[in-house]
C-alpha cells in the first residue's frame, strides 16, 4: 500500500520538482511514487508536458554532435587553430632540442 | 612511416589533428578548450616521444596522451566549481516561490528541420558554451558521449546527487537559450527559418 504522504506527494507536485524529476527520469530509473509523480502532473500540466518533450529534443540535437565528433565526423580544425598549433609546435621543436 | 615522419610534430598534427579534434570535441563539447587539448598532446608528444613504443600506432599513442589531457580538463573544472555554481545558483531559478514556472516553455517550431541544420548546430554550441564549465561538461558527456551517470560521476569527482543537479541545471540553460536564440527566436529568427 503507498503511503498517504506518498500520494499527497504525487498529486501536489509543483513544476519546479516536477521538471527536476523529469530531468532525472533522463538519467536513471526512478521508482514508482517518483514514476507516478511525473505521470500524474504532466496529464493536467501542459508546461512540463512540452518542456519533457523538448528535452527529448534536445537530448537528440546534443547526440547529433556526437555523431560530428567521431571518426567520420565533420568537424575539423579551423585554419587558423591549426596554423596557430603548427606555429607552437615549430618553437617548441627549436627550443625543445 | 619513417623515424623522421614519427617524430615530426607537423606530420602528427597534418595526420593526425582533425581525429584528435573530434575527439576532444565530443567531449569537452567546446571547440576552444578542445583545439587547446589537442596543442597540449602534440607539445606533450614531442616532450616524449623518446618513450613511442615502437609497436604501437602513432595515432593509438596520441589518443592516450589526449585522453590523460581530457582528465586534467575536467580536474581543472572540479577546481573551479564552487564559485562558478554560487553564480548559477541565482540564475537557475525561473520558478515562483510555490514551484510555478515563472517563464513557461513555449511551443518550439518545427524542432525536425532544427536537427537537420547545421545553423542550428551552430547555435547550440554557442548555447552550450555558454554554461558554466562542469554543467556543461556533465552534459556533453551524459548526452554526447552516452556516459552513464556513475561514470560521469567519476570522471568528475561528485557525488550523484550533485550530478543531477549540475544536469538539471544545464538542461534547464539549454533549454532557455534554445528558445529564445532559435525557436521561438525574435523576427530576426523567423526571417532566418523562411531563408532555409
Amino acid at each position: 500500500m503507498a503511503k498517504l504522504r506518498d500520494i499527497l506527494r504525487i498529486l501536489a507536485t509543483p513544476c519546479r520538482e516536477a521538471t527536476q524529476l523529469i530531468s532525472r527520469a533522463q538519467d536513471e530509473t526512478l521508482d514508482w511514487p517518483l514514476r507516478a509523480a511525473i505521470r500524474v502532473h504532466t496529464a493536467y500540466c501542459s508546461k512540463c508536458r512540452r518542456f519533457r518533450h523538448q528535452l527529448q529534443v534536445m537530448r537528440d540535437a546534443l547526440g547529433g554532435l556526437a555523431d560530428e565528433g567521431h571518426d567520420g565526423g565533420t568537424a575539423e580544425l579551423s585554419r587558423e587553430a591549426r596554423e596557430r598549433i603548427g606555429k607552437t609546435l615549430h618553437s617548441a621543436g627549436e627550443t625543445g632540442q | 612511416m619513417t623515424t623522421e615522419t614519427r617524430h615530426n610534430p607537423q606530420a602528427w598534427l597534418d595526420h593526425h589533428g582533425d581525429v584528435l579534434f573530434r575527439f576532444a570535441l565530443a567531449r569537452v563539447g567546446n571547440s576552444t578548450a578542445a583545439e587547446d587539448l589537442v596543442q597540449d598532446t602534440l607539445l606533450a608528444a614531442l616532450r616524449n616521444r623518446a618513450s613511442f613504443a615502437e609497436r604501437s600506432a602513432e595515432r593509438t599513442w596520441l589518443v592516450g596522451i589526449l585522453k590523460h589531457r581530457i582528465a586534467d580538463h575536467y580536474r581543472e573544472l572540479a577546481r573551479q566549481l564552487v564559485v562558478a555554481e554560487n553564480a548559477a545558483d541565482e540564475a537557475s531559478g525561473g520558478f515562483s516561490r510555490g514551484g510555478k514556472w515563472l517563464r513557461p516553455p513555449r511551443a518550439w517550431q518545427a524542432p525536425d528541420s532544427a536537427l537537420a541544420s547545421v545553423e542550428f548546430a551552430a547555435i547550440l554550441r554557442d548555447c552550450l558554451a555558454g554554461l558554466p564549465e562542469r554543467s556543461a561538461a556533465a552534459l556533453t558527456l551524459r548526452e554526447s558521449a552516452g556516459m552513464s551517470g556513475e561514470e560521469i560521476c567519476k570522471e568528475l569527482q561528485v557525488t550523484p546527487t550533485h550530478l543531477w543537479t549540475l544536469l538539471h541545471r544545464a538542461r534547464m540553460r539549454l533549454r532557455e537559450c534554445l528558445e529564445v536564440r532559435w525557436f521561438c527566436g525574435d523576427a530576426r529568427g523567423s526571417d532566418k527559418r523562411k531563408g532555409n
